[in-house]
């Protein structure tokens, strides 16, 4: 009558265990795990090439230290002239040179720091777009407020490419953008500097960047708290604090006008001194990689007139 | 909980270790802690929604053995009566009570006598019309003697709540997995790899296909109003591979999920895009859903027995329900109908049950006639998927009448989607692998017959890297038919 007949009672205790084939799983997915861990630190060491490169390395012999963003990358190792270590790396968000400033004073006596107050550097846009997967090289476990989000940051993170996004996007961009840009392939790359853009090129790529850095008209509250607590660390320690504003192309300064998320306001809140240098090169486009970057040359004629400045005391 | 969570990937591997190692010597056990295990998972949302799947599986629970004691059919009639009441009053609260409150306004609105009523913010507890429809189909099943009731309440609620399954499907027949917990369960060394593969596959038409194209399609939805008809076209396309990616990945996930733990779930689709005409079509897409309405709706209402007129009837009956159960929403019931006009040239016809095998048996390529039949479908199938995806009536006519501009013809506004021709490679691959593999349950189920490990095991870490580099992981996107 019944298509189906279903028990009603249950054999509670029967042997349905076949250890026969559960042993061959066991070992086949433990050997696959470990190619994929194997696969794992082959990818990180790839990821770690291109794109962690130099970020873990860093000179402790110094007192005087630079944090930036990729304003500041353009300066290299010219600042070690005047005994000052460059410290900044593209993207670095104020969360990243909070963590840097935290490590150096745990392994160093520093004395001075210069950090980037630019007009976007307090920008929601530089709050995700940071380095936190990076400068978690830096950190320790007082850093964190559990001690399960410092082994996942500190360690999974770091090294797990699968648990990372940012070494995933770079593979995908890399893939997506470099492999297959056939543009570029056959080594003719172009190396466009500044100056050979037209005037309309300049005034497109400066609005682009406007648009990306000033999509909001509030700043980050984390950078802003993240600023807040590098001032305080530094008067703490008493480590002499000073803002820089690095140099603008003429045509970025004209469309800007004056958007800035003011993080050069904060330390001047704090009686710390600024050195703006956002229109130093106004009519030296030659001196510029993109609208608001220096190029290597630019980098080191900026740091020779940065620190003869400073040692002539006229700070700004 | 996701199935692309991290917090499944903790879930999934601990629940298979207490299962075949801890709870390995009895039945029991292991369905108690399946139904744990289950009631975590679905709690991970909200864990009030708990109440009512517990609500909904002890009601039938009581009314099956009711029916089995009872022989008045009067009675008996009354206890299916009281199940179908109560499975679907909660459907109907949860889902459904704002959407005849605001059609309820409008219509007296319209009729010059406004009333003024007000809506609930009622939350949609995730995959109520599953585990509606799966408990439904029991007491229906029981009401019809085709199966027995069972005594055993972990036993039942396991099958209720069994989570692989619990939130988007497949919808499974009492008669097909509840009798699964009652038997011996033996760890099944092809079986677990073959749910391990078919695991990775989901993941694939998840995050390598559907969340990319999600993002390409929710801008140029979003924004339709910015774009020219080529672009519009682009984003009904991007969501045809995104519904298909998102819920058949699903459905890959959670049979191959099941299979880890010893069961078999029936298979819920069978490549779909490469169907020839609308009837396959549904032969083939969400079956376990399709054969659930056949059964216990369109049998019921006469089939295809009776008048040309009437079988008419029962189509447009089925497809709008169908329609209906995905959502509160207008656009659904359009959607429906449509679905419906496309099927009746073919029943009206005959032709219905013209394509019952799969395309191109026995050959590597179709022919011309079945590349264009395929074509012709799938187009159709593309342009019903817009009045699934927009918003609203308004929206998805306005969006119909953007695609047929003056700016169909030309290129479609790639420079605004970095990554979107990147995308469209991945999903020609795809399309690829899944014609290679259409005669099996899933795509890569073939990986198995390749003799050397090695060249498996590369392929499976090739597919791990293309989900780990292409897949979208910056947020974790929620499967679309959580909210049916």
């Amino acid at each position: 009558m019944y298509s189906e007949i279903l028990p009603n009672k249950l054999n509670s205790s029967i042997s349905n265990f076949n250890d026969m084939s559960m042993k061959p799983f066991l070992k086949q997915a433990s050997i696959f795990i470990l190619l994929l861990l194997a696969l794992n630190f082959a990818m990180f060491f790839l990821i770690k090439g291109f794109y962690i490169k130099g970020y873990d390395e860093v000179d402790l012999e110094y007192s005087e230290y630079l944090l930036a963003d990729s304003h500041g990358t353009p300066l290299g190792d010219f600042t070690e002239i005047y005994n000052v270590h460059n410290f900044s790396n593209q993207s670095d968000s104020y969360l990243d040179m909070e963590r840097k400033l935290k490590f150096l004073i745990r392994n160093t006596p520093v004395e001075k720091v210069y950090i980037s107050v630019d007009d976007h550097t307090l920008s929601p846009t530089r709050e995700n777009q940071n380095n936190l997967d990076r400068s978690a090289y830096y950190t320790d476990k007082s850093d964190y407020s559990s001690y399960h989000t410092y082994l996942y940051d500190k360690y999974l993170k770091y090294y797990f490419v699968f648990l990372n996004e940012r070494y995933s996007l770079i593979i995908k961009n890399f893939i997506q953008f470099e492999l297959f840009d056939f543009s570029k392939w056959g080594g003719s790359r172009s190396g466009s500097s500044w100056e050979n853009l037209s005037t309309l090129q300049q005034e497109e790529v400066s609005q682009d960047r406007i648009n990306n850095y000033f999509e909001y008209s509030y700043p980050s509250t984390r950078m802003s708290d993240s600023l807040q607590r590098i001032i305080a660390l530094c008067k703490a320690k008493n480590i002499e604090l000073v803002g820089l504003r690095f140099p603008l192309s003429k045509t970025y300064v004209d469309i800007l006008d004056d958007e800035s998320y003011d993080a050069d306001d904060v330390l001047l809140e704090h009686d710390l001194p600024i050195i703006d240098f956002d229109s130093l090169f106004l009519e030296k486009d030659h001196m510029f990689r993109d609208m608001d970057h220096l190029d290597k040359e630019g980098g080191k004629i900026f740091v020779d007139i940065l620190f003869d400045r400073q040692e002539n005391e006229t700070i700004l | 909980m996701l199935f692309n969570s991290l917090d499944f990937a903790v879930f999934l591997p601990t629940v298979f270790i207490l299962y075949w190692f801890v709870f390995k010597n009895s039945l029991r056990s292991q369905n108690f802690l399946i139904v744990a295990a289950s009631y975590l998972f679905y709690g991970w949302w909200d864990w009030r929604f708990l109440a009512l799947i517990a609500f909904s599986t002890l009601v039938d629970y009581i009314v099956g053995i009711q029916l089995d004691k009872v022989e008045n059919p009067f009675r008996r009639k009354g206890l299916l009566v009281l199940s179908l009441l109560v499975n679907i009053g909660l459907l109907a609260f949860f889902k459904y009570y704002n959407f005849f409150l605001d059609n309820f306004i409008t219509a007296f609105t319209f009729m010059g006598m406004p009333i003024k009523a007000h809506t609930l913010n009622i939350i949609l507890p995730v995959g109520i019309s599953f585990y509606t429809f799966q408990t439904m189909s029991y007491s229906i099943d029981i009401y019809r003697k085709k199966l027995q009731a069972t005594k055993d309440l972990v036993a039942f609620t396991a099958f209720v709540s069994f989570f692989p399954q619990l939130v988007a499907g497949p919808i499974e027949r009492a008669s097909n997995l509840l009798p699964q917990f009652f038997e011996r369960r033996k760890f099944d060394y092809l079986q677990a790899t073959d749910g391990l593969r078919q695991i990775l596959w989901g993941l694939v038409k998840k995050v390598v296909i559907a969340d990319n194209c999600a993002e390409f399609a929710n801008t140029i939805f979003n924004n339709s109003s910015d774009y020219g008809g080529s672009t519009l076209l682009l984003g009904a396309l991007f969501f045809t591979f995104q519904i298909y990616g998102d819920f058949s990945g699903y459905s890959d996930i959670a049979i191959g999920t099941s299979r880890l733990f010893g069961f078999n779930l029936m298979q819920n689709f069978a490549y779909p895009y490469f169907s020839r005409d609308m009837a396959e079509f549904w032969r083939r897409w969400h079956i376990s859903l399709s054969t659930w309405f056949r059964d216990y709706v369109y049998i019921p209402l006469g089939g295809s027995q009776g008048s040309k007129g009437q079988q008419i009837r029962n189509i447009f009956i089925i497809f709008l329900i169908s329609g209906f159960w995905h959502g509160a929403n207008w656009t659904f019931i359009v959607w429906g109908a449509l679905n419906a006009i496309y099927f009746i040239p073919l029943l009206v016809f005959g032709k219905n049950r013209k394509n019952l095998g799969t395309v191109a048996l026995d050959k590597r390529f179709p022919s011309v006639r079945e590349m264009f039949a395929m074509l012709a479908t799938f187009s159709l199938t593309v342009f019903a998927w817009i009045f699934f995806r927009a918003e609203n009536m308004n929206h998805a006519l306005s969006y119909i009448s953007g695609i047929f501009s003056s700016k169909l013809f030309e290129f479609p506004a790639f420079s605004l989607f970095p990554g979107a021709i990147t995308l469209l490679v991945l999903i020609g691959g795809f399309l690829c692998v899944e014609w290679k593999g259409r005669f099996s349950q899933y795509a890569i189920a073939g990986l198995r017959r390749i003799p050397s490990k090695a060249r498996r095991w590369a392929i499976y870490l090739l597919i791990i890297f293309i989900i780990d580099v292409f897949g979208n992981t910056s947020e974790q996107i929620e499967f679309i038919y959580f909210q049916f």
